[in-house]
């Protein structure tokens, strides 16, 4: 076997490794995709929906972690680049919020996953 | 300082170095009459080629002494290609004409293309002599050993003269040469990089400020030179193409206020891009030498990334990631192509490496992202997507830099 291609496969060998043990790791951040249905269960598009990082700010509803979002036609929104932490959801549309239903994650999110939910306003 | 006037005390420097370098050379060096140096030149080869045709077996011993004396001595080194393309040599002028007369007892006749010599400009040597070199095509035939023999060769004439009382004079040749062949070179550089995303509509916005960013690329590539000046070349090179778009603060979005000011969206992406492009090298001095290039550059993207701060206008605190974008990517393109050009001086260190420094530019061509957002103008300011890759209008990418590195001649040998 040539020099050249020795040092070659001893390259791809390498990288491979690297990537295998974890060494080179490409970790996409938290995503929570929210999906808001009324109290029928019909989904909701052009809810306004916003995530906060404590119960005091969700109360306030000030503060929250990103801009506010809207639902899409079939009623979902993602945010991505998010932290591994727990997150309280507030979603509101036409008078109607989520105020007396689900209003968070439940447990942290977590790297290279993406944690759905469902939101019933009423 | 900023970048851009780095760059441009740079170029100043740059342009002032070549400029006092092409001033050091011509100190000493008279103003030529070029008609004049040309009809010397002229004269002189053609009086070569007609004692040349002259030389045979039967030739008067006059004839050889006066072909002789177009040279200052009888060593001096001529091209000798009688045997073949194959046998090339040089040998002295006596040798050459004793093997003419040898090979070709009829004579060999010469044509010398004078029609369109290239002429350089004369160099001094030494007590008040001056070296200039000419180059044009010569075509000699002739019959050797019963067969017939012609070529075709790009041929240097190097000549010698006298400047004395104001003219130049007693011109003589004062060597023969091929034309170097081909050079190849490889270039390694590292170029400090201003960069940018370029977009018409977010340029004369308002409110949304795009910013360059300062970046380090690098890459390698290799150039055949096929003459003196002129040559091509391919390489690859990793480019990172950095820049960020800020606003005063997000807007309400369905009548919510984010309360986050000071919002700033960066965005990076990282190329492998093979460059294609002419170059163009000419001496400054001995050990100077300028180069060129101009060309295209094929880009791959192979990373990217975006993210994003603002400050909470009821904390204080700088957040990040505020925008989520999840479908940015979707919306950009893997391939694109742009311009290239490069301009620098290499200091020779010895014979086959160099040490460049210069300047150069990738300009974007095709857009960067296809861009879907009809919505901008009414939604730009309320933080749903990144602004730069929802404007309208093509986004492009665009560098300035400086290039420093070295090179690596392969093959071939500088024309002296």
């Amino acid at each position: 076997m040539s020099g050249k291609k020795l040092y070659i496969i001893v390259a791809i060998a390498l990288i491979a490794g690297l990537l295998n043990t974890g060494c080179i790791k490409i970790e996409t951040l938290p995503q929570l995709e929210i999906q808001v249905v009324d109290e029928t269960g019909a989904i909701v598009s052009g809810a306004s929906v916003a995530l906060f990082d404590s119960s005091d700010e969700w109360n306030k509803r000030i503060n929250p972690v990103q801009v506010w979002r809207q639902t899409d036609t079939s009623g979902k929104v993602l945010f991505v680049d998010l932290k591994e932490i727990k997150y309280f959801v507030y979603v509101r549309y036409d008078g109607k919020d989520n105020s007396v239903d689900e209003v968070s994650t439940d447990v942290a999110l977590e790297v290279n996953t993406k944690k759905v939910m469902t939101i019933h306003i009423r | 300082m900023r970048l851009n006037s780095i760059l441009k005390s740079g170029f100043i420097v740059l342009i002032m170095f070549m400029l006092s370098t092409e001033v050091a050379l011509s100190q000493d060096i008279p103003v030529w009459n070029k008609a004049l140096l040309k009809d010397s030149v002229t004269a002189l080869l053609t009086k070569y080629q007609v004692l040349h045709n002259q030389i045979n077996s039967q030739a008067d011993s006059s004839v050889v002494w006066s072909f002789m004396h177009l040279f200052p001595n009888p060593k001096v080194q001529v091209v000798n290609d009688l045997e073949g393309p194959a046998k090339i040599t040089k040998i002295s002028i006596e040798e050459f004409i004793v093997k003419l007369a040898d090979l070709f007892p009829e004579g060999l006749n010469l044509t010398l293309d004078l029609s369109r010599p290239t002429i350089d400009q004369p160099k001094y040597d030494r007590n008040n002599r001056y070296i200039l070199r000419v180059r044009l095509n010569r075509f000699i035939s002739g019959i050797s050993g019963g067969k017939v023999f012609s070529s075709k060769q790009k041929i240097i004439f190097i000549i010698a003269f006298y400047y004395s009382d104001n003219a130049p004079g007693n011109f003589t040749i004062y060597g023969m040469e091929l034309p170097p062949a081909g050079q190849g070179v490889i270039s390694a550089v590292v170029s400090p990089a201003n960069t940018g995303f370029n977009n018409t509509t977010l340029n004369t916005d308002a409110r949304l400020i795009n910013n360059r960013g300062m970046v380090v690329n690098g890459g390698l590539s290799y150039t055949y030179f096929s003459s003196i000046h002129w040559g091509y070349g391919a390489g690859i090179q990793l480019s990172q193409y950095s820049g960020s778009v800020s606003l005063d603060k997000f807007d309400s979005y369905a009548g919510f206020d984010p309360s986050l000011t000071n919002v700033l969206i960066n965005n990076e992406l990282w190329f492998a891009e093979l460059p294609l492009y002419f170059s163009y090298r000419s001496n400054l001095s001995k050990r100077f030498e300028l180069r060129a290039d101009l060309g295209l550059s094929f880009g791959f993207r192979i990373f990217e990334e975006m993210g994003s701060s603002a400050v909470n206008h009821n904390t204080g605190l700088t957040m990040t990631n505020v925008i989520s974008d999840a479908g940015w990517i979707s919306q950009m393109k893997r391939f694109n192509m742009g311009l290239l050009g490069n301009i620098g001086v290499a200091y020779k260190l010895n014979n086959q490496i160099g040490i460049l420094a210069g300047l150069g530019i990738r300009q974007g061509i095709s857009g960067l992202n296809n861009n879907s957002r009809t919505d901008f103008l009414s939604t730009r300011y309320e933080g749903q997507y990144n602004p730069l890759w929802g404007a309208p209008g093509k986004t492009i990418n665009q560098a300035f830099f400086i290039n420093l590195g070295a090179s690596i001649r392969i093959n071939g040998k500088d024309e002296k």
